[in-house]
């Protein structure tokens, strides 16, 4: 008799898995929210820094060079739109070549419009 | 008398359980909520971001370059730009005045955001304006020290939303 468990042992054990499943559901749930929004958040930033960049070399006139490093692939089309990893999307104001490309970046006002190539 | 008091004992810690659940689940509760709320205070925080880029592009765009194309008219314009090197031509100021609220929004593509633009004398005082006064959560306001008339004055540009 002493061996055997209580039907309301049972029921506490069996409410407590359930509910230690719902909170392992909920917390990889938020683990994995965290990790997408630091991930667009990285993305959004690069995006942000090519577009001011680009905007900056243009207004600074033929001759202008900005140097940047993007650990991300950056696609800067000629319409004004720019992508990271092929999601993020931003703007930027002027006239740039397109490019498509990481690493080490020289964006340079080429007189009518901002080329940007690796270096 | 042993079985009687053997499953008293177990009601107890059957009710004790519950008891830690139903306070668990409060801070569980507590815990949620404040993850809703920081996660809004994120995203507020990112498209506050993104106004700011988009004020400070568009405010060097307006007193640093003429526009494209450099000599634009209303119905040619792709972006309006007032001057140089902080220096506004008048002609270029009067043009901008009177271009189309459309135009504007579409040409800085700022479709999802409203703006106020003013210069004011280096008094204060509002020489030209167009655009709405923020009424919006969210502003954002650039000021740029320009010449103007070949006088100083300051350009304030304020995206909102």
């Amino acid at each position: 008799m002493k061996g055997q468990v209580s039907i309301e042992f049972m029921f506490a054990i069996g409410v407590m898995v359930l509910f230690f499943l719902g909170i392992l559901a909920v917390g990889i749930q938020k683990g994995t929210e965290i990790r997408d929004t630091r991930l667009q958040l990285e993305q959004e930033h690069v995006c942000a820094q090519i577009a001011h960049a680009i905007t900056q070399a243009y207004l600074g006139g033929e001759g202008t060079a900005l140097r940047m490093r993007a650990e991300r692939t950056i696609t800067v089309r000629d319409d004004t739109s720019i992508f990271v990893d092929d999601v993020a999307r931003c703007r930027y104001l002027g006239v740039s070549a397109g490019f498509n490309g990481t690493g080490l970046l020289e964006v340079r006002n080429a007189g009518s419009q901002v080329v940007i190539a690796n270096v | 008398m042993y079985n009687m008091h053997n499953t008293q004992r177990a009601q107890a810690a059957v009710a004790d359980l519950f008891i830690g659940i139903f306070l668990f689940l409060i801070v569980f509760a507590a815990m949620m909520a404040m993850w809703n709320t920081s996660a809004a205070r994120l995203s507020d925080d990112v498209a506050y971001r993104e106004m700011q880029q988009h004020a400070f592009q568009i405010a060097d765009f307006l007193v640093k370059h003429p526009g494209i194309p450099g000599q634009w008219k209303a119905d040619n314009v792709t972006i309006a730009g007032l001057g140089r090197d902080r220096e506004l031509d008048a002609a270029k100021v009067a043009l901008f005045l009177n271009l189309s609220e459309q135009q504007v929004l579409g040409m800085y593509r700022i479709q999802s955001y409203n703006y106020s633009w003013q210069l004011e004398s280096a008094a204060g005082a509002v020489l030209t304006a167009r655009g709405f006064p923020s009424q919006g959560n969210q502003s954002v306001s650039v000021t740029r020290v320009v010449m103007y008339n070949e006088t100083p004055a300051i350009m304030r540009l304020t995206l909102w939303q």
